[in-house]
């Protein structure tokens, strides 16, 4: 059986931040039959990592993988889908930043070009039409 | 040593993607409160779960799915669970049968 026999979908993914290495918990379906919580994203010197659900052994400071892939190909397959779907999840957060940005800086050149402020107006103006390319790099608007 | 209930309930089919495997029953020799055994299976020859257990409820046994150490919730959360009846079902039933077979083999 290959790893193509495997579907992931309904992707749930819940950033978080100031847990180690941890940016993000994630939960899937495989095959639309099986719920698996507890995955976590980690970004490691060498780049993002997949980490399957573990459990404490009492008594002891190890761990044991609660499940976990067995063939390498789908463990790779795995790893690639949820990150893809972490990074797509950023671009679209720094993205609604980005927008929220834009409306604030139009916001205070509008305000300064009703003082008659123009040279603000227009500094503002140049900001507002730097950040709008940015955001075309983010969503190819 | 009372006699073990078991669940009855016809093998249900499951889809060819996730078939059952190397499905393995570790029953407690001194049994502590309701749990009877503790389980792993692989799914689809892709992933294996773990952390399963074997459970003596007032309805007869049943699987229990491992909850989840790190939720915050006031309740508890599986890590893993079938979606489907039909996935519950199939294991319940591979794990059980496993179970008996595991315990009529030490009696």
């Amino acid at each position: 059986m290959t790893s193509q026999a495997m579907t992931i979908s309904s992707v749930k993914i819940h950033l978080i931040e100031g847990l180690d290495n941890c940016v993000a918990m994630v939960s899937i379906v495989l095959n639309g039959l099986l719920r698996i919580n507890g995955i976590r994203i980690l970004r490691l010197q060498t780049g993002f990592k997949v980490a399957f659900p573990r459990d404490p052994v009492r008594g002891s400071g190890d761990y044991v993988l609660i499940a976990h892939p067995i063939e390498k190909s789908f463990a790779e397959h795995f790893d690639q889908t949820l990150v893809t779907e972490y990074l797509k999840l950023i671009d679209d957060q720094e993205a609604i930043s980005l927008r929220e940005d834009i409306k604030e800086v139009k916001i205070l050149r509008d305000k300064a070009r009703t003082e008659g402020r123009e040279l603000l107006a227009d500094s503002l103006g140049e900001v507002a039409e730097r950040l709008e390319s940015q955001t075309e790099i983010y969503l190819g608007d | 040593m009372p006699a073990k209930k078991t669940t009855q309930k016809e093998t249900t089919s499951l889809p060819a993607t996730l078939s059952l495997s190397n499905i393995q029953v570790f029953p407690l020799k001194e049994p502590a409160g309701k749990i009877r055994a503790f389980a792993r299976l692989v799914i689809a020859d892709q992933l294996q779960l773990t952390g399963m257990r074997v459970v003596d409820g007032s309805n007869g046994l049943f699987v229990a799915f491992p909850n989840d150490p790190a939720y915050k919730g006031d309740d508890y959360r599986s890590l893993f669970y079938p979606v489907t009846r039909e996935l519950r079902d199939a294991i319940e039933v591979a794990v059980i049968s496993k179970y008996n077979l595991a315990i009529q083999g030490e009696d």
